[in-house]
């Protein structure tokens, strides 16, 4: 089961309206742990493309590095509360298009979508349009292997990283919040 | 900025469902708007119902004014026209008294009208007519049409209302006991009707639609003018244009009107006087015009009493016909009943007959027998028995002649071959003519194994079938095999051949041994051959 907090966004709140030094503390702290795992995961992604074709055209398929190391950061205040109705206190993300399709290639299987060709089923975005048939298990191939616990855990940079961390951050950013929790009341004589 | 996709969060903390919470809001948003919706639909589906029972009610009182207008111009060309506000007056009470619509009523009585001719025979046979159909559960229009029709002798229609009666009995009665007999039968009917509550409510909601209706037309008749219809309206418009010109230039022709007006005002006084004191109408000074409404009163009377006199005539004329036609229709079936036993009686002194029976009595061969026979029926003129006896008839001769040939090896001579021909064409007509062959003379001897016997659906034995009979197959004793069952058709018949002198014998047995097989032909008298 994954570790859950009570009470964060509000002491959250509080640090931010009542002891602004301690949320820079648990800040700083969450980023201390947060920032390796981020520098390791852009670490992983290469200068040049795997394919040589992978730098031409303009789409969100063309190969760029720079911009895809750009994309993956992290962020050490409270996330907004997602449909199932929860929040983050700290996360990391891979926010670029090019970093996303690159990241998680692959996950659902190795050969790719189920291939159509050219003009067929044309609004179907979960078939291959290509004119190779094995256009999506050679662009799967040349990236290499995803690696993580679960399948949505999984990918080859940030998930990667992750999965690497085994879990180290989380228990760290745990931690820092009962700290800073610990100090708000010793301060506040609550 | 939308949250991206791929995203690791850390510390997840439960805070609540946004999500149920927009739907929440979304789903009370949606209530008010179909609460809002609701209203708005109902307030048009009212309009819109407004406006239908609106259109229903203009069509019903114009229904009810068309049918009011009808019953006055047929009072008028029956010349009963001083009857109109009577016969208005008694529709209004029998509406109240016995709750049925006045539209219904007008209808009813205008048929009777035209009939009898008489109001106060008309109103008999309505209220007749208004038990009857509440009795009968036929609607009045229709009681009223079956009574009319019986009181000028065509009594068919009177058959649903199961008076009890033959045609008969029907036939023989007159339209004052049938009448009597339909009150008697359905006394008190249309009161036990009118007594319903759910009727009375019809009748009101329909009253109601009618003034309803009333108001509107003349609401409309207001707006665009009296004595104008709906139908006018478009006309109007038309015209409306055109009548503004004409009155714009109208107002400069008022002026010299209006000097008229004053000098005709100066002279209005000594005709003022005039009229007062009678001098310019010397009826008006007299007082005749005071007099005048119970001498119209009285016409009126003397009219209703001459109308009733017409009716009593009427009604005089039309039962002495009746009994006129009923005399006729006696006598004609006197006259049919007394030329069948004419006939009858005429048949005993035909000779052609007398000759028949007797030479049947006599003795006579088969063949004649049935000669004679198919004359009597012929005179008789019974068609189907003469054809099959013809046909009978037509079989012994034929058979007769094929048992004249005696030489079965001589062949036929023309004139049996005519003679046979002409047989057979006439049994074709008349097979033709439906008249079925008939199987005579023709009684081939069956010979049977020993023990074999043929027994009939009845248990019946027999060793020698009939043609035509069908039967199980037992061989042995009774209590044997039985067979399939099955109709004897015979196929052949075994014609037994005995030389006397042996020649035939010697001559076959000779032609054997000459190497040449034997063989036996027919031979034709005629050519040899």
């Amino acid at each position: 089961v994954a570790a859950q907090i009570k009470g964060g966004q509000a002491l959250r709140k509080a640090l931010r309206k009542f002891e602004p030094d301690l949320q820079k503390e648990v800040q700083a702290t969450m980023s201390s742990f947060l920032k390796p795992i981020v520098r390791k995961a852009r670490g992983y992604i290469d200068s040049a493309p795997p394919l040589s074709n992978m730098v031409k055209g303009h789409t969100v398929f063309k190969y760029d590095a720079k911009l895809m190391r750009g994309g993956i950061g992290y962020k050490t205040t409270p996330s907004k509360t997602n449909r199932r109705g929860f929040s983050y206190a700290a996360s990391i993300m891979n926010k670029t298009a090019t970093g996303a399709i690159y990241e998680t290639a692959g996950r659902k299987g190795s050969d790719g979508q189920p291939w159509v060709g050219r003009g067929k089923d044309i609004f179907n975005h979960k078939v291959s349009h290509s004119v190779n048939k094995d256009a999506g298990r050679d662009f799967i191939n040349s990236l290499g292997k995803v690696v993580g616990r679960k399948p949505k855990l999984m990918g080859r940079y940030m998930f990667k990283a992750w999965d690497e961390d085994q879990g180290r951050a989380t228990h760290a950013i745990m931690k820092a919040l009962e700290n800073s929790a610990a100090k708000f009341k010793q301060r506040r004589g609550i | 900025m939308a949250t991206p996709d791929l995203v690791i969060g850390i510390g997840a903390e439960y805070i609540g469902k946004p999500a149920f919470d927009k739907a929440n809001k979304s789903i009370s948003g949606l209530d008010k708007s179909v609460a809002k919706l609701g209203k708005t639909f109902a307030g048009l589906f009212a309009a819109q119902k407004l406006i239908s029972y609106g259109r229903a009610s203009v069509q019903a009182f114009n229904a009810d004014n068309q049918s009011a207008k009808r019953l006055t111009a047929t009072l008028d060309s029956l010349g009963l026209a001083f009857e109109d506000s009577r016969v208005k007056t008694l529709i209004g009470n029998m509406e109240k008294t016995y709750k049925v619509a006045d539209d219904q009523l007008r209808p009813a009585m205008q048929s009777l009208l035209q009939v009898t001719g008489s109001v106060s025979k008309s109103q008999s046979i309505l209220e007749t007519a208004l038990n009857a159909s509440a009795g009968s559960g036929t609607d009045l229009a229709t009681t009223t049409q079956d009574l009319a029709q019986a009181y000028v002798g065509n009594l068919k229609g009177l058959k649903k209302y199961n008076l009890g009666l033959t045609n008969a009995e029907l036939a023989g009665k007159s339209f004052a006991q049938i009448q009597d007999l339909i009150n008697q039968k359905f006394k008190g009917q249309a009161a036990i009707k009118a007594a319903d509550p759910m009727n009375q409510l019809a009748l009101a909601a329909d009253n109601a639609k009618e003034t309803i209706g009333k108001g509107l037309v003349d609401a409309i008749n207001s707006a665009v003018g009296a004595g104008t219809g709906l139908n006018d309206i478009s006309s109007n418009m038309d015209t409306l244009a055109k009548s503004t010109a004409g009155v714009i230039k109208a107002i400069g022709s008022v002026a010299g009107f209006v000097a008229y007006g004053v000098k005709g005002l100066v002279n209005s006084g000594a005709a003022t006087k005039e009229l007062l004191t009678g001098k310019s109408n010397p009826q008006m000074a007299r007082g005749q015009y005071a007099r005048g409404g119970g001498k119209a009163i009285d016409t009126a009377a003397a009219k209703r009493a001459q109308s009733e006199k017409e009716q009593i005539a009427r009604n005089k004329e039309i039962a002495k016909l009746m009994q006129a036609q009923a005399v006729q229709a006696a006598l004609a079936a006197k006259a049919k009943k007394e030329a069948a036993i004419l006939e009858k009686a005429n048949q005993l002194f035909n000779i052609d007959l007398i000759q028949n029976i007797a030479a049947l009595q006599g003795k006579v061969s088969e063949e004649d027998r049935l000669r004679l026979k198919t004359q009597q029926e012929l005179l008789l003129g019974n068609a189907q028995s003469a054809g099959e006896l013809a046909m009978k008839l037509l079989e012994v001769q034929k058979q007769a002649m094929l048992a004249r040939q005696a030489d079965p090896f001589l062949g036929w001579t023309d004139s049996t071959k005519s003679a046979l021909d002409a047989i057979q064409k006439m049994i074709d007509a008349l097979k033709n003519l439906g008249i079925a062959q008939q199987m005579v003379g023709y009684s081939p001897t069956i010979s049977t194994a020993a023990g074999t016997f043929y027994t009939t659906s009845t248990g019946v034995k027999s060793t020698s079938p009939s043609i035509g009979t069908s039967y199980g197959y037992f061989a042995g004793t009774a209590a044997g095999k039985y067979g399939s069952t099955s109709t004897y058709t015979p196929t052949s018949v075994d014609v037994n051949l005995n030389i006397v002198n042996g020649n035939l014998t010697a001559d076959l047995q000779n032609q054997s041994v000459t190497g040449t097989p034997a063989s036996l032909s027919r031979i034709n008298p005629i050519n040899n051959g």
